[in-house]
């Protein structure tokens, strides 16, 4: 339990600022796998001794399965508010892991593209994360450390219903895979609600990156599948990765057109954007993340050399509330973020151009 | 049934109004409804539980609730105690061994949540060629279950609650069946 949240804040995340296949519209790949102790209560139902005892365990075999190069370990009861919060940001831990639990716990490899929740609302929840459109190389990787535990962790299994889950609805391969796409096209072109439509007949779930009732944010959006019992991992993988593929070409499509047939407005959107993200003094986040997916937009189509695409990646993050106040060292009001997201906006962008 | 506003796609939900003395109903696709409780503010005070509950409330439905409610409500989990309030509450079970007691009860939930009911993925084990770890629910479980089952049964005779017994007993005669099952299964492998 040695590493601190804050000095997470200017590691580098792999997902987010290494190149992947398709990463002009895909932003990241993830899957997760959840996992539980044989003949021990789930977390909504456990003791805290016996739940303690399911931490002590996990944490002995994620350290002797040797699946991460430099581990880091947080104990959740130890972190305050805005550093779980950061946690979150980041996509290391879930929204169910901010309510106080004495036995939750979190391991994360340093590049945070491998990572292990303990106690969450199953014992063990472990995920993968890479940039871009891979699903078959992050399902080797997740597959690999979940094997590796298996060896040393009697899961909860049933030959019937398979992985044995707290929910339902997540019994059988316990597997949510899940890609992150950059969508501005299909949403500029009102396209997402027939896509949502279509992806919900088969299965899979479309939903806006920063929760319900946010779906235009930053035109981030995660596709997922819904069913994890009665199909195997690879038929999973592959329903998701076809409408994935099939997606990604109609977005390209999609701004394709707005190229050919609508220039000076895509060129007035995108030029809009840079013009509040390089001048503003006052950002909201909602405006940081919209302006922003405009600028990924007009990056991806070339039209900004000095910017690349991996900035505006990791600014994504770290215009949040929680990175905002830690890099700050303190609390902020909302004003104040908005004051520092500008200034961090402001900065990092002009940093670009003197380049 | 077409939506009643765009004519076009399937009417999944279904809200009853009483307008005077007139009762009238409204078929809805899920777009559509999303998009009236958006706009319409009188709409909007059907919170998303009641929509939901509007989903199920077709009368057949709702009678097989009931029934469901009945006859489990004195079903529990004789590993970690959960029992079916537990469940009907959070939508989570308590242990592993929870899906032996509440599989019943569970059965036709699994199915309209998942594209199958039968595990057809990586089994614990085996893609290191080890044989796979025995199953939770297994004999000492399902003998503790049948104990418990019988007390029960025992308890509801004396007290001359025949209809609680006869539940209990074809419970119990399930449970042997399983038990069996489980005990051939052990002898093949």
């Amino acid at each position: 339990m040695r590493t601190r949240p804050e000095e997470l804040i200017n590691s580098p995340l792999s997902w987010l600022a290494d190149s992947g296949p398709d990463d002009d519209i895909a932003i990241s790949t993830r899957i997760r796998l959840a996992r539980n102790f044989s003949g021990t209560p789930f977390p909504i139902a456990g003791n805290q001794e016996a739940l303690l005892q399911v931490r002590d365990l996990s944490l002995d075999a994620i350290r002797q399965s040797e699946s991460m190069l430099d581990p880091m370990e947080f104990d959740l009861p130890a972190l305050n508010e805005v550093e779980k919060q950061l946690l979150l940001e980041r996509r290391l831990i879930s929204r169910e892991m901010l309510t106080p639990n004495a036995a939750a716990c979190l391991v994360a490899d340093r590049d945070e593209s491998l990572a292990a929740m303990i106690n969450e609302e199953d014992h063990l929840r472990i995920q993968a994360l890479s940039p871009g459109f891979q699903l078959k190389t992050v399902w080797d990787r997740i597959n690999q450390f979940d094997d590796a535990l298996s060896r040393r962790i009697p899961y909860a299994f049933d030959a019937r219903l398979g992985f044995l889950t707290s929910c339902p609805s997540n019994l059988g391969t316990g597997m949510r895979a899940s890609v992150m796409l950059h969508l501005p096209g299909l949403a500029m072109s009102g396209q997402i609600a027939a896509v949502k439509q279509a992806t919900g007949k088969l299965g899979l779930a479309i939903r806006g990156f920063y929760g319900e009732g946010s779906d235009n944010f930053g035109n981030l959006y995660q596709i997922s599948n819904q069913s994890t019992l009665g199909e195997s991992e690879m038929q999973i993988i592959d329903r998701l990765s076809s409408i994935v593929s099939q997606i990604i070409i109609h977005e390209k499509k999609s701004r394709n057109f707005l190229l050919e047939n609508k220039q000076s407005y895509l060129l007035n959107h995108v030029g809009r954007a840079y013009g509040i993200l390089r001048h503003g003094y006052l950002i909201s986040s909602e405006e940081a993340l919209n302006s922003l997916s405009a600028l990924r937009l007009g990056v991806d189509m070339g039209m900004f050399s000095s910017v690349d695409i991996h900035t505006v990646n990791e600014l994504f993050l770290h215009v949040q509330p929680a990175h905002l106040q830690l890099r700050a060292g303190r609390e902020l009001s909302s004003e104040e973020r908005d004051t520092e997201r500008a200034t961090l906006i402001r900065e990092t962008l002009k940093a670009k151009r003197g380049r | 049934m077409l939506c009643d506003i765009c004519h076009k796609n399937t009417a999944t939900i279904h809200i009853q109004e009483i307008v005077g003395s007139e009762k009238k109903t409204l078929h809805l696709c899920q777009e559509c409804a999303t998009r009236k409780a958006q706009e319409d503010s009188s709409f909007q005070a059907l919170n998303l539980a009641e929509v939901l509950y509007n989903i199920s409330s077709q009368l057949n439905a709702e009678k097989k609730q009931e029934t469901a409610d009945q006859e489990h409500s004195g079903i529990f989990c004789s590993t970690c105690g959960w029992d079916y309030e537990g469940f009907r509450k959070t939508g989570r079970l308590g242990c592993p061994d929870c899906y032996h007691a509440f599989y019943d009860t569970l059965k036709s939930a699994i199915g309209a949540m998942h594209r199958g009911t039968t595990h057809t993925g990586k089994v614990p084990g085996v893609s290191q060629g080890k044989a796979p770890k025995r199953a939770p629910m297994d004999k000492a479980i399902l003998k503790r279950e049948l104990e418990k089952l019988q007390n029960l049964l025992n308890a509801a005779v004396a007290g001359e609650e025949f209809e609680r017994a006869a539940i209990l007993r074809d419970k119990i005669n399930e449970l042997k069946e399983q038990l069996k099952g489980e005990e051939d299964h052990a002898d093949q492998a």
